[in-house]
This record gives structure tokens, C-alpha cells and sequence, in this order.
């Protein structure tokens, strides 16, 4: 199994409060892995951790390591030399909630992640951002539209239009939390079937609480509860044959 | 309670019912040759019903996994119920065939029943006991009959085996005693592959196939 | 029945009592907007709009150079204020947990509430008078060619007062403006891989402009009506701008010495200034406000 990032012993806190307790897992490249449990596990502050979102909340603190085996990056994402920044720029996230720019066109939405990381050539920011467009299942839909604010096009639109922003700078890893949770069955289905056609190009980590989602989707799942890793192992095994018997609880419904 | 818990209970009460039916039919079958009883009509309505009950079973599983997208351990339960759905179903056909052979064959008194008077209480046996490895999850229960398979499986071969070698007194009995015992390897094998199932339900482990 | 009737009238008289407090409230206003506009009107008439004022003594003239005034003085002003209120705003916002924040944020709020005279009387001594440079014992601090000293009444003295009132208004609206972005456009930003500042610059300010447009607005009409700072810093004038370190006249100074003036033509000029000063003000809140909606918003 190729390795893309190796986390190790990460703890994570919101002020006073710990919510990730020694969690250490190994993502394989350009496969999905999914990461389900109940609310308040952790999942999400997972997430965000792996791409340094979560130590920017005041009085939010990481120990841990992180390590990145990425094509221009090789090590410990949270290595006092490391610029955050530059972190991010190797991952694209994708909200719950669409969020597209609703101040900046369909076009400049997908273009700004461009801009700002210097691309200045007109005709190559053009092709990148309709390849983009064409990538998220979404350049058929907008054609005659790229003008108009981002903020304009329907949830499921405006989720797919993220997810093109968040790939046009060709990160390695896409960390998506609960991307669908907001949406309609049809425009799920779109967005999943998208989903597995990049897992071509890149890795992803979903989380969600959907595990039907999770099933459906991911090569790998990861249960996490209480801000521990529980299990983590190949999807069909853990939904057909979990080994720890929180898992087992969770998914058949046995919680609570 | 969740909300498939009901099905589920649906779906063990068939299987009981299965369980019993067909355990008392094969009885019924086994016994009815020895003593050249003519109960063709009831193993035959029987048998009939058993194949009935599998498919509702098999319908209501299918049920259970459209609405409830099921995992784990329930998966495993009602994969398996499927499979031992046909198990016993096929007891039921045994039965039947059983019968067949007195019927065709005609009363068999004068023949040598000791092999399959043998074979039948063992596999009497493995039936009561697979059953109840699936009712209680009991995966030593599970083990003790798939010994018994063996057994079963010798008394057949070497009955064959003699045959062969020594000159048959009677072409009646040695063809029917022949069917016979067939027939209960037969259900001896079937009632193997349940007690199995009791290992894939509790452990998600499945034995490899002979 | 009987509730419902109940239920009725008390609608009835709150909505009512909610009427004629709007209505007395709105009388004083009209009554003043309708007293300016006949006065200002009968006042109004080309060689007003285009003479400058005439010396004192010598009847006539007109107060195109008190508007000329007005203008350089409030645009000078924003030169200064919008770009120091802004970031004062951004720093507010986008920085609260900085060391700083507290004092910054307790300096603008009492900055906001300070009378205008009070920062006039500061500009005077400071600046008009000089002090501020006697204090390192220097008549005039040189740098390269330039030179700056005691400034006396000037305009650039008034600019800067305008400009001290601006900064509060103006940051305490941006802070506003920029507290509405909304968390996910912020993370949005920073998932993409954009430095803080880069966020906050090209992200957030884009997202709130048109708050941030309407804080400048809404800062340029207090201060294009003020009088007390510049009567401290720019005492007035009767001519057109000559420089920056010269006096200057402003609408608000005409308005007040012509109208205590015992001369009628002057009390005239000065109801014909006030409807000025009122109309630009008007067009420059409704008008603008209509475009900016117009083009900034989304």
C-alpha cells in the first residue's frame, strides 16, 4: 500500500478540552479512505488538522505528527519550519455547506486559487479553470453562465463548483467533511460518482456521517470514537466483518 | 429496538419453523421406509411447504437489506439465513425422495437395514444439534457435527464398497439400501453447511470448501 | 368575540401610538427641511453658485468658494481618514486576538465619542499653534526641501482634524462590515492556501465592500457638516483655495458667520449654503448608496 500521509500520535485541543487522543493511521495514496463515527468524535477535527485549519481557532492546540509524502514535500507537516500556508496548498477542502465566493464569478472562483499562487498567464489560467470545471461534472452546466456570481447556482451546483476551486491547483489530497450532508439524493449521487472518478488523480479523505455514504464510496473506513481511533481497515471487511465490537455497535445501529 | 429488529425476529421464526418441519419429516421419511408405511401424500405436502417457507424467507431477506442496508453481524445473519433456508429446505426434498424409493421399490422389510439404520441416527443427530448451534450460536455444537459429517460419509462409502466387492443376495435391496443412503449423505453434507453458517454468523469466518 | 376584538385594538393602538411618535418625531425635520428649502431657494440664483464671497464691507458675492472649500477640505480628509480608518477597522476585525486589540478597540470607541470641538481645540494647539514642534524645541522640522512648521490657521490643519473625526466612524463600520464575512468564506480562503493577510485583503474586503463603500459615505456626510473643528483650524476665508497652509473657506463657516451676521444678504447666503450642504449631502447618501448597490454588491 502506498502511503500518502502517516499520522502519529496526534492529540488535538479546544482550549481546556481534548478531543483526539493519540490517533495514528496510514492513508493510501489515491484511494478513498472514509472516516465515520458518531457526532463529537472527532472526525472532523481530524480533518482539519491534517491541513492545519484547526490550530487557527484561539486557543486551539495540536501535538502530534503528520507526515506528508507528497511530490514536493517529503515530512512532518507540523515541523516548527514548516509554513502552515504552504501546507494547505497541497490540500484542497471541500465544507459541509457549499461555500463558493459569492462576490467573485463562477469563473474567478475556480481562478483565484490560481492567482494567488502566482499563475499569471491568461490563456493557461482559462484552460486550467475550464479543465477544472469539466473535471467536477460541472463545465456542461455553467457553459453559459461562468459570468455569473458563484453564489447563483443551486446546492448542488454550488458543492461541485467548490470542489473544482478546491482541485484547480492540483492538490495531492482532497479532505472533504460531510460534502453531501446538504444536499439532495440526486445531486449526492452526482457528487459521489465524481468522487470516485478523482480518486484517480487524488487521494481523498471523506468524512461523513452517513455510512451507507461511506460504504458505498470508500476503499478504507475508519471508525473513530470518543476522539480515538477505534478501527480502520478495507471498506467491505469492516462492514461485513468489523473486529472491535464499538464497530460492530455502531454501524448496526446498536448506539444509544 | 431498531427498526430492523422485527424483521429479523420475522425472518428467525421462519427459519424455526423450517427447522422443525424438516427435521420431522426426514423422521418421518426414514422411519416410514423402514416400517413400509405409505405416507407419500404428507412428506410430499410437507416438502412442498418447506420449499415455500424458503422462499418467503429468501423474499423477506431481500426485504430486510432493501430497507435496511444491513451490516455486520446482521449481514452475516441474513446471508446465512438464506443459505440454511435452502438447507432445509432440500431436507425436505430428501425426505421425498426418500420416499420415492418405497414407493418404486415397494416394501424392503426383507433387507438389511443396519447401515442405514446407522447412518439415519447419526443424522438425526447432526440435525438436532445444527439446529441448535443456530438457535444458540453455539460454535461447539457446530464443530461436533461436522465430525458427525464424517461418519455419515464412511457408512455410505464403505456400504458402496462392499457392494463391490462381495456379490449383492438381493438387486432390490442393494439399490434401494444404495439410494437410501445417498440420500442421507445428502442430508448429512446440508446439515454440515449449517452448523458452518453458526461459525460465519459469529465469527464472519467461512470454512473452505472440500 | 369578545377577545378577539380585544386583541384588535391593542394592535391598533400600539401601531398607532408608533405613528404619531414617528410623526412628531419627523416634524422638527421636515419643518426645518422645508424652512431651508424656501429660504435656500429664494436665495439660490447663478452668481451665487459661481462668485466667490465678496470682502467684508462690500455687499454681493457669492459661495462657490466655500463649496470649492468644502470639498478640498473633506476630500483631503478622507485622503487620510478613509485609509487610516480602514485598517484600524481590519486590524479590529480580523486581529482580535492580538495583544493590542484591547487598547485599539478602547481608543476608537472614545475616539468616536469625542466632541468635535475637543479635536479642533487638540489641531489648534498642536498643529495651528505649533507646539507640537516648540516641544522638541524646533520652530520647523525640514525634510529634503520641505518644510514644515507651525502651520497657523490653514487647511491643512482643518484636513487633519476632519480626518481625526473620520477615523472612528470609518473603522468602527468596516469592523462591522468585515464581522459579517462569514466563517466558511474566511476557511474557504485559507484551505486554498492563502496567507492571513492575502484572506483578509483580497477575500474578505471583496466579500464586504459595499459595507465598506457605505462606511465612507456615511463618514464623508458627518464630516462634510461640521463647523466646530474648523473654526478652530481653519478660521475661514472670503477667497479661493491659494494652499494648503493658507486659511480656507467651508460651507458649514459660511453658514455660521453669515447667518449671526446683522447683514440680510449675508443671513440670505447663508440659508442658500445650507440648502447646498444639504442637497449634496442627500445625493451623496441616496445616489451613491443606489450605486454602489448597484455595481458592488452581489
Amino acid at each position: 500500500m502506498d502511503i500518502i500521509l502517516s499520522v502519529r500520535n496526534l492529540n488535538a485541543w479546544y482550549g481546556e478540552k481534548q478531543v483526539l487522543f493519540d490517533v495514528s493511521i496510514d492513508i493510501p495514496r489515491y484511494h478513498i479512505t472514509a472516516i465515520i463515527g458518531p457526532s463529537g468524535c472527532g472526525k472532523t477535527t481530524f480533518l482539519r488538522c491534517l491541513n492545519r485549519l484547526h490550530e487557527l481557532g484561539q486557543g486551539n492546540k495540536v501535538k502530534g505528527e503528520v507526515y506528508f509524502y507528497g511530490r514536493n514535500f517529503k515530512g512532518n507537516i507540523y515541523d516548527p519550519n514548516v509554513d502552515p500556508t504552504e501546507i494547505r496548498k497541497h490540500m484542497g477542502m471541500v465544507f459541509q455547506k457549499p461555500n463558493p465566493f459569492p462576490m467573485l464569478s463562477v469563473y474567478d472562483n475556480v481562478a483565484i486559487g490560481l492567482k494567488i499562487n502566482g499563475i499569471k498567464d491568461k490563456k493557461k489560467i482559462n484552460e486550467i479553470v475550464m479543465n477544472s470545471l469539466k473535471k467536477a461534472y460541472l463545465l456542461d452546466e455553467v457553459q453559459d453562465s461562468l459570468n455569473k456570481s458563484g453564489a447563483s447556482l443551486s446546492g448542488g451546483q454550488q458543492q461541485r463548483l467548490c470542489i473544482a476551486r478546491a482541485i484547480a491547483y492540483n492538490p495531492e489530497i482532497l479532505l472533504m467533511d460531510e460534502p453531501t450532508s446538504a444536499l439532495d439524493p440526486i445531486a449526492t449521487s452526482k457528487i459521489e460518482q465524481l468522487l470516485v472518478e478523482l480518486k484517480k488523480e487524488f487521494t481523498i479523505i471523506i468524512v461523513t456521517h452517513n455510512m451507507q455514504q461511506a460504504a458505498r464510496i470508500s476503499d478504507y473506513t475508519a471508525f473513530m470514537y470518543l476522539g480515538k481511533l477505534i478501527e480502520f481497515a478495507p471498506t467491505e471487511e469492516l462492514f461485513e466483518t468489523p473486529k472491535h465490537e464499538l464497530t460492530e455497535k455502531y454501524i448496526t445501529g446498536k448506539f444509544g | 429496538m431498531r427498526l430492523i429488529d422485527e424483521g429479523l425476529q420475522r425472518l428467525n421464526s421462519k427459519i424455526i419453523r423450517m427447522a422443525n418441519l424438516s427435521r420431522e419429516t426426514v423422521e418421518l421419511a426414514v422411519n416410514a421406509y423402514l416400517k413400509n408405511e405409505k405416507l407419500t401424500d404428507k412428506i410430499f405436502h410437507n416438502s412442498e411447504t418447506l420449499r415455500i417457507l424458503q422462499d418467503e424467507v429468501s423474499e423477506l431477506a431481500v426485504e430486510l437489506i432493501a430497507r435496511y442496508q444491513p451490516v455486520a453481524s446482521d449481514l452475516r445473519y441474513i446471508k446465512s439465513c438464506m443459505e440454511i433456508a435452502y438447507g432445509f429446505s432440500r431436507f425436505g426434498r430428501y425426505a421425498y425422495d426418500i420416499i420415492q424409493v418405497l414407493e418404486v421399490f415397494g416394501d424392503s422389510s426383507s433387507c438389511d437395514h443396519t447401515s442405514i439404520i446407522k447412518a439415519s441416527e447419526i443424522v438425526h443427530k447432526m440435525i438436532d444439534l445444527s439446529i441448535e448451534a443456530f438457535i444458540n450460536r453455539d460454535l461447539e455444537k457446530s464443530l461436533l457435527v461436522e465430525k458427525m459429517d464424517d461418519e455419515v460419509d464412511n457408512i455410505y462409502e464403505s456400504y458402496i464398497a462392499n457392494l463391490v466387492k462381495e456379490k449383492y443376495k438381493d438387486l432390490k435391496c442393494a439399490v434401494s439400501a444404495t439410494l437410501i443412503l445417498r440420500y442421507l449423505e445428502r442430508i448429512a453434507d446440508h446439515a454440515s453447511y449449517i452448523a458452518e453458517a453458526v461459525l460465519y454468523i459469529v465469527k464472519g469466518e467461512r470454512k473452505p470448501r472440500k | 368575540m369578545k377577545m378577539f376584538s380585544l386583541k384588535k385594538f391593542y394592535n391598533l393602538a400600539f401601531i398607532s401610538i408608533c405613528v404619531i411618535a414617528f410623526v412628531l418625531a419627523m416634524i422638527p425635520l421636515a419643518w426645518i427641511l422645508i424652512e431651508v428649502i424656501i429660504r435656500g431657494i429664494s436665495a439660490l440664483s447663478i452668481e451665487l453658485l459661481i462668485n466667490k464671497a465678496n470682502p467684508p464691507g462690500i455687499p454681493g458675492g457669492g459661495i462657490a468658494n466655500y463649496i470649492q472649500g468644502t470639498i478640498i477640505l473633506v476630500g483631503l480628509a478622507s485622503l487620510i481618514g478613509f485609509p487610516v480608518g480602514l485598517l484600524l477597522g481590519i486590524f479590529l476585525s480580523e486581529y482580535k486576538e492580538h495583544k493590542l486589540a484591547p487598547y485599539v478597540r478602547f481608543f476608537v470607541e472614545v475616539f468616536a465619542e469625542f466632541p468635535a470641538i475637543v479635536i479642533g481645540i487638540f489641531i489648534y494647539v498642536i498643529l495651528v499653534r505649533g507646539d507640537i514642534f516648540r516641544l522638541f524645541g524646533l520652530e520647523k522640522v525640514c525634510i529634503g526641501g520641505f518644510c514644515i512648521g507651525a502651520t497657523g490657521f490653514a487647511a491643512i490643519a482643518g484636513a487633519i482634524a476632519l480626518a481625526l473625526l473620520m477615523i472612528p466612524i470609518v473603522a468602527k463600520s468596516v469592523e462591522e462590515s468585515l464581522n459579517l464575512v462569514p466563517i466558511s468564506i474566511k476557511e474557504a480562503a485559507l484551505s486554498l492556501g492563502m496567507s492571513r493577510w492575502k484572506s483578509v485583503f483580497i477575500i474578505s474586503i471583496s466579500y464586504a465592500r459595499s459595507g465598506i463603500l457605505l462606511a465612507y459615505i456615511l463618514a464623508l456626510s458627518r464630516i462634510a457638516g461640521e463647523a466646530a473643528p474648523l473654526l478652530l483650524t481653519v478660521l475661514g476665508s472670503f477667497y479661493w483655495f491659494t494652499g494648503l497652509f493658507d486659511r480656507i473657506g467651508a460651507l458649514p463657516l459660511a453658514i455660521f458667520t453669515y447667518g449671526i451676521s446683522p447683514f440680510e444678504d449675508l443671513k440670505a447666503q447663508a440659508w442658500a449654503a445650507s440648502l447646498i450642504l444639504i442637497l449634496a449631502i442627500l445625493i451623496l447618501n441616496i445616489g451613491l448608496k443606489i450605486i454602489i448597490k448597484r455595481k458592488f454588491a452581489w
